[in-house]
């Protein structure tokens, strides 16, 4: 019993830890999967405001090209006044410049210009390959940078000729022939003094409105440029809500049309890059970025992604172990309750064995006892008649051959031993009758009850024609019984009534059967909703006092002397004891010098009925 | 009416020895010139029948017309006794009349499936003690008619 229930615990235990396991790892990968949403939609929102932020910062070109569209000539101070105003709101927009296509033949007429505008060593010039600045080479065009603000810092830019830089000259005449604003790979700035990375805005100036490219390049006046510096625009863009202002995410920002390797305009590092989790890595491409392809590329760290999830696999792991556990214990708390109660079954039914072996021997003590009670009525019947009838033979015996010597005294105790001994003789008879109707096995068979009244009638005539009596018998059925024992019964209660009469009234006897069909009916209580054959004896002889309707039950009570009312005191205990063996009742109404009635019950057995 | 006069012979079964005088002083009030012989307990009654030791020369054991037998008695009881005579073909002739104290139906009943001619309960006065013996004597001897004796 107990081994099966522990196994059953162990599986409840593993079958609940693993469900718990598996809950608990489905919340997980739900919970991963929104906590990676939640960090690309940030992503992408950085994404869509450095997007804003490049519009707003390349679009200053813009402006500044109004002011060429509308002036044929604009002079250094124009320049200045616009472009300080510009540089204000922008603070992202390192410097402002003016490039003009100057051809080789009016190189020296725009180096005096400038010369006499206050820039007093002006003169084109390139980057050395050692890096310090050198007169510009010979070519057929320059390009160099001719106004420039603000100025403070930017001294060095002054004069150089973007034509010299490869980089920077690929963006000029793909501008130029495009007709477009665009932007440079990034280049590291003239003016960079840290390690930022830089790029230029370029936007070509015409005369007139030309719509190819031969025409563009005949008809360019130069370029409004604009020197950004990636690191603050990023900065710029960079709400403060975001994640990457934690530290907790790295996020690079690429040059994807920069070919093989692509390049890195600006990278926000962490101080420990081991903790990054790359598998979350996320990518936003960014709008056109001035005819360049920009990304960026964002790495959360394991403490972002903490920070992020929610109690969900946690709490679901919890209940399903606390669940199971509690189950378990459940479990075993029945299983207890269980063994103690199959525990109490066993005492119960070894109780119970004890009590039926007790019950066995008590009922083989009553059959022992049943057995010595019949020999004691065969010793009653035999062995002690045996004496008595020598004692009464002998007086007889003596009464005849010896009378003559007797005395009158002598003879009269001789009469009197002889009353005594058959008062003994009907004592025994009585007390025989008695222990048979207890010790005798009934035969229960169909009886005529009208018959046996009959046969106890011509029994009692003596007595009937004695007292003048008179005995009316009704309505008597057949019935299941012992037949020896219901005539005993008719024979001691109408020979009760016949012999208890009052002096000088002569007897009238009404016996009278009834059968009671259960359910209580006629007011009297039926046995177990059985149906009652009800037998009623009625007299109108002396009766008796209430108190001692008990009493004349119990074998050898009786109300009077001998010499009033001969008898034994034996027959009415006979009738309780018939009524008893026969699974019924007897029962007694009496009221003094007016009668007695007694009822006797008996449960009518189906088989019985079926007879009948 | 018979005419077996003097012949007859009643044997009487009783180990009683009170029952003895009684039945004996009946038969003697009645003034029958037949012999009444007793004998204590059924094992005596069964040497007295078949001529066995102290009856052995049978002279002394006439075969008795009737047999009164009382039931309980020593040694061997009236109802072995009964089914011995009565599964002997020597001796199942001899009409058996059991006389005892008990009035048991199971007695009555076993009696005459043994084979018993009578049954009769012991009479309680002296008086019909004798008239019982007289009405036995008159209805064996006198009105029944029975084999003729053998040896």
């Amino acid at each position: 019993m107990k081994k099966r229930f522990a196994l059953d615990i162990a599986l409840v235990l593993g079958l609940g830890i693993a469900t718990s396991v598996a809950m608990g790892w489905m919340s997980w990968r739900s919970d991963t999967s929104a906590v990676a949403a939640q960090f690309h939609d940030e992503v992408a929102e950085r994404a869509g405001l450095l997007d804003r932020q490049l519009v707003l910062d390349l679009g200053v070109l813009h402006s500044l090209k109004v002011l060429y569209d509308t002036s044929e000539d604009v002079s250094r101070q124009d320049f200045s006044t616009v472009a300080m105003g510009i540089l204000k709101r922008h603070p992202n927009v390192q410097a402002l410049e003016w490039i003009p296509k100057v051809p080789h033949e009016e190189r020296p007429a725009y180096e005096t210009s400038a010369r006499s505008d206050g820039y007093r060593d002006f003169q084109i010039t390139q980057r050395a390959s050692q890096g310090q600045m050198i007169q510009a080479e010979v070519r057929p065009h320059y390009f160099p940078v001719y106004f420039v603000e603000p100025l403070v810092g930017n001294e060095l830019a002054v004069g150089f000729d973007l034509a010299s830089s490869s980089t920077r000259l690929h963006a000029l005449v793909d501008s130029q022939n495009s007709g477009r604003l665009l932007a440079t790979a990034s280049i590291t700035l003239v003016q960079e003094t840290g390690d930022q990375k830089g790029f230029l805005g370029l936007l070509p100036i015409y005369d007139g409105a030309p719509t190819s490219a031969t025409e563009r390049t005949r008809l360019l006046r130069g370029f409004v440029l604009g020197v950004f510096r990636i690191g603050d625009i990023f900065q710029s863009a960079s709400p403060r809500k975001l994640p990457g202002d934690r530290g907790h995410v790295a996020i690079s920002l690429i040059d994807e049309s920069a070919g093989a390797g692509n390049a890195v305009l600006h990278r926000q590092s962490l101080t420990d890059d081991s903790r990054l989790v790359h598998q979350f890595s996320y990518r936003k491409a960014l709008k056109d970025v001035a005819g360049r392809h920009w990304a960026i590329v964002a790495t959360p760290t394991g403490d972002y992604i903490s920070a992020q999830r929610s109690w969900a696999p946690l709490i679901a792991l919890l209940v399903g172990l606390t669940f199971t556990a509690l189950l378990s214990v459940y479990l075993r708390l029945i299983s207890t309750r269980t063994a103690q109660v199959e525990r109490l079954v066993e005492r119960r039914t070894n109780e119970l064995q004890e009590a039926n072996t007790a019950l066995e021997k008590y009922t083989i003590d009553l059959e022992h006892s049943n057995r010595e009670l019949q020999s004691f009525a065969h010793v009653a019947s035999h062995d002690l008649q045996e004496p008595l009838r020598k004692v009464q033979m002998f007086g007889d015996r003596l009464m005849e051959r010896c009378s003559g010597e007797l005395s009158e005294q002598g003879q009269d105790y001789v009469a009197r031993m002889h009353s005594a001994t058959s008062r003994m003789q009907t004592l025994i008879d009585d007390l025989l009758a008695f222990s048979r109707v207890t010790t005798k096995n009934q035969s229960l068979e169909v009886v005529d009850l009208a018959r046996i009244a009959k046969l106890v009638l011509s029994d009692l005539e003596t007595r009937i024609e004695q007292t003048g009596g008179t005995v009316h018998v009704n309505d008597l059925p057949t019935i299941h019984a012992d037949r020896t024992q219901m005539h005993q019964l008719l024979q001691n209660l109408i020979g009760n009534a016949l012999k208890f009469h009052r002096p000088g009234q002569p007897p009238i006897v009404k016996v009278h059967g009834s059968i009671l069909n259960g359910k209580g009916g006629n007011g009297v209580q039926d046995m177990d909703g059985q149906a009652v054959f009800e037998l009623t004896v009625q007299d109108n002889g002396i009766g008796f006092e209430e108190k001692y309707r008990d009493r004349i039950f119990t074998i050898f009570q009786r109300l009077h002397g001998r010499s009033a009312y001969e008898g034994t005191g034996v027959g009415l205990a006979v009738c309780r004891k018939v009524a008893e063996r026969h699974g019924g009742d007897i029962s007694v109404n009496s009221v003094p010098s007016q009668g007695s009635t007694f009822v006797v019950r008996l449960p009518i057995s189906h088989s019985a009925e079926e007879e009948m | 009416m018979g005419d077996t006069g003097n012949s007859f012979t009643l044997l009487m079964a009783e180990d009683d020895p009170d029952d003895r005088l009684l039945i004996k002083e009946a038969w003697e009030e009645n003034q029958f010139a037949n012999e009444l012989h007793f004998v204590e307990d059924g094992e005596e009654l069964m040497e007295y029948l078949q001529h066995r030791d102290k009856y052995a020369n049978g002279v002394d054991a006439l075969r008795p017309g009737l047999i009164l037998l009382d039931l309980n008695m020593p040694k061997k009881d009236g109802r072995e006794a009964l089914k011995e005579i009565k599964t002997d073909p020597n001796l199942r002739q001899i009409p058996v009349v059991v006389f005892t104290t008990s009035s048991a139906e199971e007695d009555i009943v076993r009696s005459y499936d043994t084979g018993a001619n009578s049954y009769i309960t012991k009479p309680v006065t002296f008086k019909a003690l004798i008239e019982v013996l007289r009405i036995l004597r008159t209805y064996w001897l006198e009105t029944v008619e029975l084999p003729p004796q053998k040896a």
